[in-house]
């Protein structure tokens, strides 16, 4: 094999390799679940808080984490929906109750803040793990929600 | 604690690694005496025969280098999902952090072994490159030289072996950790922050992929001649370019590339990505395999200099200088690809 035509074979292999391999795994990651914006956690459905903004929408994993990234310079939101504990449905941020308790959503950012539709459910939330209703004061979205 | 398959494993090649690094500093000093007596008065056993069972331990101590290196950061990626609230490897970094027990050392500890493992293989590397070239020249020139190199080598092994032990003997699991990425204390998450403020991304893509460029057109100026070695000044000036390239590098991987290719914005951190981005550590590791190649370049180039070596010299040095331009070409070309599409 002249020296060429093997150089020509590594430069088309070297190329090949370093478009495919990232095609490659972009192709593997198409169907991943989604993953919260702020600090890459999976989300579960009970616990997703969902902020949109004019022209984006973006999935956190707990309140800690959309409040985080509503504390960054530059973020407009137009819509902040957060997921009811009780019934896995999606409630605006703006109607919701919210329980400050001991319990954890993960282990991770360790959010204690829970979101719910109806007061009972919140207070009896607050009464089983020592919580309490947060005030329209301590509101998590409370400076967003007020703009 | 040893408390798993990856702790023990790499508590074993460090003790392996240790013996053996003692040993070869035994045989260095033993060999550099003869060689010291053979220069006052010529002596029948000839250096060389000593020397092939030093270069024998040497590879050996390169090759379990070269395996500790991914080994510890497999078992840092193990204790992720050991330690509660800890969600990457820089979650491990900061175990420790604020402990008053012997816990508090581990921060440091894993600090030291981040910087020896990738020196280690450099000097490792440097002094391979020399032993093929003094194998391959006549009258083995570089003899003496080849020692004081392993003795360096040898003592950086005995240094990182005992530091890896230290580290592996602390317990990590109880203690209370400090804020680090997605560890948590009194509810208040940390994350890794960029080196610069926002704003200055532009900047970082010319600087790194200007720099890139320059730097593969600085190493195929200073070595495309292969009839004439480059001057010493020359190789140094590759040399500390291709340390300013990755020092770019290093800020625009946790500046930009971690966060758009883990599409997190404001997460800046680059131990995310083999587990998010697994074909971003193949675009690193010959990023580094780069770097390697032009720091080898240079000390075979500044250490390697004898009359005997020389005609071997300029063929060699260009053979290390196109690997380099490869793996700058074919890294810089993946992470691009890779930006593209996130």
């Amino acid at each position: 094999m002249s020296k060429l035509r093997f150089r020509s074979m590594v430069l088309v292999g070297s190329v090949a390799v370093a478009v495919g391999l990232p095609l490659l795994g972009h192709w593997l990651r198409r169907s991943e679940p989604q993953r919260c914006a702020f600090d890459g956690l999976s989300i579960e459905s009970h616990f997703r808080v969902i902020v949109r903004g004019p022209d984006s929408e973006h999935h956190f994993c707990s309140v800690h984490c959309a409040e985080r990234w509503l504390e960054q310079p530059g973020i407009v939101a137009v819509e902040i929906m957060v997921t009811d504990e009780s019934s896995g449905q999606p409630v605006e941020a703006a109607d919701a109750w919210f329980v400050r308790s001991t319990v954890t959503t993960n282990p991770i950012n360790r959010n204690r803040v829970h979101a719910f539709r109806r007061r009972e459910d919140a207070e009896r939330h607050a009464h089983a793990f020592n919580g309490e209703v947060l005030t329209e004061k301590s509101h998590p979205f409370q400076s967003r929600l007020s703009n | 604690m040893l408390n798993h398959s990856y702790a023990v494993l790499l508590a074993f090649v460090a003790v392996i690694r240790l013996v053996l690094a003692l040993l070869l500093i035994i045989q260095s000093i033993r060999l550099l005496r003869t060689l010291h007596r053979r220069q006052l008065a010529p002596i029948p056993s000839t250096p060389s025969d000593r020397y092939y069972f030093l270069a024998l331990s040497a590879s050996l101590l390169l090759t379990l280098n070269l395996t500790s290196w991914p080994l510890f950061y497999a078992l840092l990626q193990r204790f992720v999902s050991e330690a509660p609230g800890i969600m990457c490897i820089y979650g491990v970094t900061r175990i420790g952090e604020g402990s008053l027990g012997p816990t508090r050392h581990l921060p440091l500890l894993i600090a030291i072994l981040q910087l020896s493992k990738p020196l280690l293989v450099f000097i490792g590397g440097s002094w391979g490159h020399l032993h093929i070239l003094n194998v391959r020249s006549a009258t083995e020139p570089l003899l003496k030289k080849l020692v004081y190199i392993a003795v360096l080598f040898a003592t950086a092994a005995v240094l990182d072996a005992t530091v890896e032990l230290i580290y592996l003997s602390i317990p990590k699991v109880g203690e209370s950790m400090s804020s680090g990425c997605c560890t948590v204390d009194r509810g208040d998450q940390f994350l890794p922050s960029g080196f610069l403020e926002g704003g200055h991304e532009p900047m970082l893509y010319a600087f790194f992929f200007g720099g890139i460029a320059a730097l593969i057109a600085a190493i195929w100026i200073v070595t495309r001649n292969t009839r004439s070695v480059p001057s010493t000044l020359a190789a140094s000036a590759v040399f500390l370019g291709a340390l300013a390239v990755t020092a770019i590098g290093v800020v625009f991987l946790v500046d930009v590339a971690a966060p758009r290719l883990l599409r997190l914005p404001f997460h800046h951190c680059p131990y995310d990505l083999p587990m998010r981005v697994p074909e971003s550590l193949v675009t690193i590791a010959i990023f580094i395999a780069g770097n390697m190649c032009i720091g080898w370049l240079w000390t075979t180039r500044a250490f390697g200099t004898h009359s005997d070596t020389m005609p071997q010299m300029p063929a060699y040095l260009g053979s290390l200088a196109r690997i380099a331009i490869w793996c700058y070409g074919v890294s810089t070309l993946m992470l691009a690809v890779e930006m593209a599409l996130a």
